[in-house]
């Protein structure tokens, strides 16, 4: 076990190389395929990209629930545990532990909690939420059930749920989405987790309410002093939330930065495809957009070299659609994944 | 009508000047929300209330809202593919014929469909699986007898050509196309009769980003051809910004704010047309984010709150507000808005 | 030819042809994915079920049903009713590849066996007569047959030639009949007594659901608040009432159709519920709005969209519909309620093997106990195997 010698800037969570692949029948889908980026403590990190690209399956391999038998993992997640005083404490493999033994379940919902895109996934629909709360509770904390219920409405008066005494005892389908939304953020809060994996959690809600619950997880990451992994395709939630952002695309993270670097100066022609392509509110509205040709590739049929090569602008014939480029660094915080920069900063790297 | 004569026809519509081709007026659709074996009625769904709104020829009005709001409600009863509750509809078809589309039946009705068509949200279910390209592309061409046989082969497939889809695909099944594919091959459908009015409802929303600006982009190459109008339905103001001339905002129901799309965007008459402004995440960081987060949910159209509809979360709303229902009123510039206070609030739009 | 189709609007530039986006790219590799491009729902269907290995040797088993019901006179070695009293309760006739010298055969072969009581038991005791070797052969002539009505034959699948020697290859009954042949004389009326069950409550069903689904709201409570109704009465006593109400002196024909009959009448709710319940989806889905919006009429999208989309389900769900309905038949039959002597089906033959002494002396008699067995295991599997290939569109 490490002691209290950790230094403040070591990350809360750090992927090397994560991968998660499925065998099906139809071939082998690459669903992650080396991801690497850290999470800082008190660090709010986007994750983008397109429908397919791995950002829910990258969620759910740190949790260790995807598909947890027919899916194969690679690389290391490593995750820095929080012991009982609250201090930071020893590094842990996510990747290594057992998928549903003792040791990843204490961390599940207590260390790292995960929020979804459809709270009727969260909540089962013959329990009260108050119950799936408290129960959420009591798994990781021996208190009784009247303490539990106390935290429990604390909880939902945190998340700004009017008249939570009464809402306690609602079931899931009497609640609206956004109150669905913020009963599921309420449960997976509950234990203060060090890190909220947040999937996509305001995509299924009107504008309106999508700015509440953006606002609230906002106030709450900093009342909590927790790191947030917001996975999102809406560039603007990104630009509203994120301090840095990784940009994916079939399985790959094929750019790493600060949010300021990302949206102003963007490196991957991806992102930069990716960026020319929204219409944007405000005065150049009505200019022509310029969409990023063809479609994303199934992924039983990625393209040789870069994952992006048959789409893109820039793709040099005999390099990107040979080899794959690996992270290259541009400057400190700002890595990206083409042959325009380099071929990656350890060429070993690369050649897998 | 020989096919040469139709487009005779035409032809002289552009020279003329745009023409109101469709004047909505208190259009109202409700749904009797029933119980029991002899759905006794005991409330009522006011999904669309009193809608009045106008599509000039050759422009793209945009119908925007949170979800619930009555936009498809709309867009589906101006096809008639919902019976409206009442109102009235007046197409004007431009050469001379002038119909009430509410009051259309049989043959009337089935002739409007060649002038007005629809794109669906959802590019699975829009496309029956077990139909090639060539028999769901050539379905209006089939139901109306304009071609059949090698003709109807040689329209599709220009059809497709015309969408960005290879001809070849003539013979595939829907199954062997992504989403934004599908969405083209929805859009051809809809063009097959060469129509005045496409209604699109959220004709992208269900596509990824890349594929989005594609097919935005088609829609507005295909108007620009075609001289097609097309009344937009969409959440999302990005994409209303960026491809529509005129913009009506509905609110449970109720139109609350009409008006061209930069007065709209850039000097909103209504709270809750700003209050959305603001909520929409700008792509860019540097945008300091002070937001107007409105307080509370979208009101329940089957019980909308007495006085302004919005008052509960309007960030304005006086007493007044609480006890009169406003009126759609017409503003100097040709602005139409719902609100008492719209003449002494000072919005603010995007930047 | 653009112009001519489209042409309305601004005019496209002169011989430009008006190139409207980028053609997308091709789908994977053009040819390598063609063959699923342009497969059809059947096709996809077969893709599916394929993968379902259980289902798809259950399928050729119910074929081979099928194909026994359909030829069954061909197919007996001899006419079900020939009786022989000195082969009474006659064990299974054994098939050898060695004969008793210890000499191997290529072709199987039977003995003749005589039959001699014993004299203290009095029971028939059957003997190998192991001098002479008959052997099994194909297509053999023997007891004559109408087939189908149409025309006389004698050919026999299989048998052997010697009229004296008799094969049983199941055993005999206590008339000596040969009970392989009875059972797959069986095998006609308990297969097809499904078979034309089902059909009628399809009938029933695709009218009663489509109905409740299509028009819905009350007359879709009504329809509904029936078929419960009707789900809710205990099924065999009702069987039994109506099946015992039927008059004695009916002949075979009457009864047989009395029978399914009364099958449908209950089973029909089963398969309206589905009906009903691809109705109702379907009426949600926009692509039957987008054909009425294009002008399609009522009559081309029930026909051309909507029984399209129901068919795959309502053939697995037949499918499903048909084992029930032999079982009914045997159990009712087997109860001496259904059919009766002479008609010959799977559960008739139980009737008459309903004693102690059958079961003790010759457990043979319940061979068509075992054929039942089979023939539900095998179309229940094969019915979940398209079941789950009904939808091959679902996400
Ligand atoms: N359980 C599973 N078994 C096999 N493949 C899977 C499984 N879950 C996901 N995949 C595949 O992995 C890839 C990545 O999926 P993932 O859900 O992470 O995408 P995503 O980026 O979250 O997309 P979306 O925006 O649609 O949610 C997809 O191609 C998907 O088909
Ligand atoms: N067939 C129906 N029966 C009863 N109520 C209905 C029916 N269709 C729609 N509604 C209700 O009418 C209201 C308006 O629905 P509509 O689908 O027009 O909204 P919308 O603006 O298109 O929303 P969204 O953005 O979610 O598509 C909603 O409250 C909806 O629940
Ligand atoms: S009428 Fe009143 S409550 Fe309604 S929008 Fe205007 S200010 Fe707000
Ligand atoms: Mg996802
Ligand atoms: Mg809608």
């Amino acid at each position: 076990m490490q002691n209290q010698t950790v230094p403040s800037d070591s990350p809360l969570l750090e992927l090397r190389d994560l991968r998660t692949g499925f065998a099906l029948r139809e071939g082998y889908v690459k669903a992650v395929d080396g991801a690497s980026f850290s999470v800082a403590r008190g660090e709010t990190i986007g994750v983008v990209g397109e429908s397919g690209c791995g950002k829910s399956i990258t969620a759910r391999t740190i949790l260790r629930i995807a598909g947890t038998n027919d899916s194969e993992l690679g690389g290391e997640a490593l995750f820095r545990r929080r012991t009982r005083d609250g201090r930071p404490g020893e590094v842990v493999d996510l990747l290594k532990l057992a998928p549903n033994g003792r040791e990843i379940r204490s961390i599940r919902g207590a260390e790292i909690a995960m929020i979804f895109q459809e709270p009727m996934t969260a909540f089962s629909p013959v329990h009260t939420i108050g119950n799936q709360i408290i129960e959420a509770i009591q798994l990781h904390h021996p208190v009784s059930k009247d303490e539990a219920r106390a935290t429990a409405i604390d909880m939902l008066r945190r998340v700004e749920m009017s008249n939570a005494e009464r809402r306690i005892d609602a079931y899931p389908h009497q609640l609206s989405g956004g109150m669905r939304q913020r009963a599921m953020i309420a449960m997976a809060l509950v234990c203060r987790p060090q890190l909220l994996l947040a999937d996509e959690p305001t995509t299924a809600l009107d504008v309106t309410t999508q700015a509440q619950i953006l606002a609230l997880i906002r106030q709450l990451k900093a009342e909590l002093g927790m790191s947030v992994m917001m996975i999102t395709h809406d560039l603007g939630v990104v630009a509203e939330t994120a301090q840095n952002v990784a940009v994916m695309y079939l399985g790959k993270v094929v750019e790493y930065a600060d949010v300021r670097a990302l949206f102003h100066d963007p490196k991957h022609p991806y992102t930069q495809a990716l960026l020319a392509s929204i219409p944007k509110l405000g005065r150049e509205a009505g200019a022509r957009l310029h969409p990023v040709k063809g479609m994303v590739p199934s992924p039983f049929n990625r393209p040789r070299g870069c994952p992006f090569n048959t789409r893109c602008p820039k793709a040099m014939p005999g390099v990107c659609d040979v080899d794959m480029p690996g992270p290259t660094t541009i400057k400190p915080g700002h890595t990206v994944s083409c042959f325009l920069y380099g071929a990656g900063d350890t060429r070993t790297e690369a050649a897998q | 009508m020989s096919v040469a004569e139709q487009n005779a026809a035409r032809s002289s519509d552009t020279a003329r000047a745009r023409h109101r081709l469709l004047d909505v007026r208190k259009l109202t659709k409700h749904y009797p929300i029933t119980e029991g074996l002899l759905r006794r009625e005991v409330a009522r769904v006011r999904a669309v209330d009193d809608v009045t709104f106008h599509v000039d020829t050759g422009e793209t009005l945009g119908l925007v809202g949170e979800s619930g709001c009555g936009k498809t409600s709309t867009g589906r009863c101006l096809l008639r593919a919902i019976d409206p509750t009442s109102g009235e509809m007046v197409f004007d078809y431009g050469d001379g014929r002038v119909v009430d589309i509410a009051k259309l039946e049989g043959r009337a009705l089935k002739d409007l469909r060649k002038d007005m068509q629809m794109v669906f949200q959802d590019p699975f279910s829009s496309l029956n699986p077990r139909w090639t390209l060539l028999d769901l592309v050539g379905e209006p061409l089939v139901a109306f007898r304009v071609a059949k046989g090698r003709e109807l082969e040689d329209r599709v497939a220009e059809l497709l050509r015309r969408v960005g889809l290879r001809p070849e695909y003539l013979r595939r099944y829907p199954h062997a196309f992504s989403g934004g594919e599908r969405q083209r091959i929805s859009i051809a459908r809809a063009l097959a009769l060469n129509p005045r009015l496409v209604v699109a409802d959220e004709p992208v929303s269900a596509l990824d980003v890349s594929v989005r600006a594609q097919t935005l982009n088609l829609l507005e190459d295909l108007q620009q051809e075609l001289g097609l109008t097309y009344i937009f339905i969409s959440h999302d103001l990005s994409v209303v910004q960026h491809i529509c001339d005129r913009v009506v905002v509905m609110y449970v129901g109720q139109v609350v704010e009409v008006a061209d799309t930069s007065s709209l965007f850039f000097t909103p008459k209504h709270p809750y047309t700003e209050a959305l402004l603001s909520a929409v995440p700008k792509p860019d960081p540097d945008l300091a984010s002070s937001r107007i987060v409105l307080k509370g949910e979208v009101a329940d159209p089957s019980n909308v709150p007495k006085g302004c509809a919005f008052h509960p979360r309007c960030p304005y709303a006086v007493d007044h507000c609480r006890q009169v229902e406003p009126k759609l009123e017409t503003l100097g510039d040709g602005r139409q808005v719902r609100c008492h206070r719209a003449h002494e609030l000072s919005l603010s739009g995007v930047e | 030819m653009l112009r001519r189709i489209l042409g309305r609007g601004q005019p496209v530039a002169a011989g430009v042809p008006a190139a409207t986006a980028e053609p997308t790219q091709p789908l994977e590799t053009e040819t390598e994915k063609h063959d699923y491009a342009v497969a059809s729902e059947w096709e996809l269907m077969w893709y599916k079920f394929k993968r379902h290995r259980l289902a798809l040797i259950c399928g050729v088993v119910v074929l081979l049903l099928y194909v026994v019901a359909a030829f069954v006179e061909f197919i007996a070695p001899y006419n079900p009713e020939a009786q022989n009293p000195a082969a009474a309760y006659q064990a299974p006739t054994r098939v050898h590849f060695v004969d008793a010298e210890g000499n191997f055969h290529l072709q199987p072969f039977v003995y003749g066996t005589t039959s001699q009581r014993n004299p203290d038991t009095f029971e028939l005791e059957f003997v190998e007569d192991t001098s002479v070797i008959h052997p099994l052969q194909l297509f053999v002539r023997g007891d004559s047959y109408r087939m189908w009505g149409l025309f006389d034959a004698n050919l026999h699948l299989f048998g052997v030639e010697d009229p004296n020697v008799r094969l049983y290859l199941l055993g005999a009954d206590r008339q000596g009949r040969d009970m392989f042949s009875r059972i797959v004389h069986g095998t006609r009326i308990s297969m097809s007594i499904g078979l034309v069950g089902v059909v009628m409550s399809f009938v029933i069903g695709i009218v009663v659901g489509g109905i409740s689904g299509y028009f819905g709201g009350t007359v879709d409570l009504v329809v509904q608040r029936i078929i419960e109704f009707i789900r809710s009465m205990p099924t065999i006593p009702l069987w039994l009432g109506l099946a015992a109400a039927l008059p004695a002196d009916w002949s075979i024909l009457q009864i047989y159709f009395a029978i399914t009959v009364i099958l449908s009448l209950i089973g029909w709710t089963g398969l309206a519920q589905v009906v009903r319940g691809r109705a109702l989806a379907l009426r949600e889905e926009d692509f039957i709005m987008a054909a009425r919006l294009s002008g399609t009429s009522r009559t081309r999208i029930i026909v051309r969209h909507m029984v399209p989309s129901f068919m795959s389900h309502i053939i697995a769900a037949l499918t499903l519909a048909v084992p029930e309905m032999i079982i009914a038949e045997t159990a009712l039959s087997f109860l001496g309620l259904g059919l009766r002597y002479p008609a010959i089906s799977w559960g008739v033959l139980l009737q008459e093997a309903q004693n102690l002494r059958s079961i003790a002396l010759a457990p043979w008699l319940l061979a068509p106990g075992a054929m039942v067995v089979i023939a539900v295991l095998a179309l229940n599997f094969f019915g979940d195997g398209l079941r789950d290939a009904a939808d091959p569109y679902k996400r």
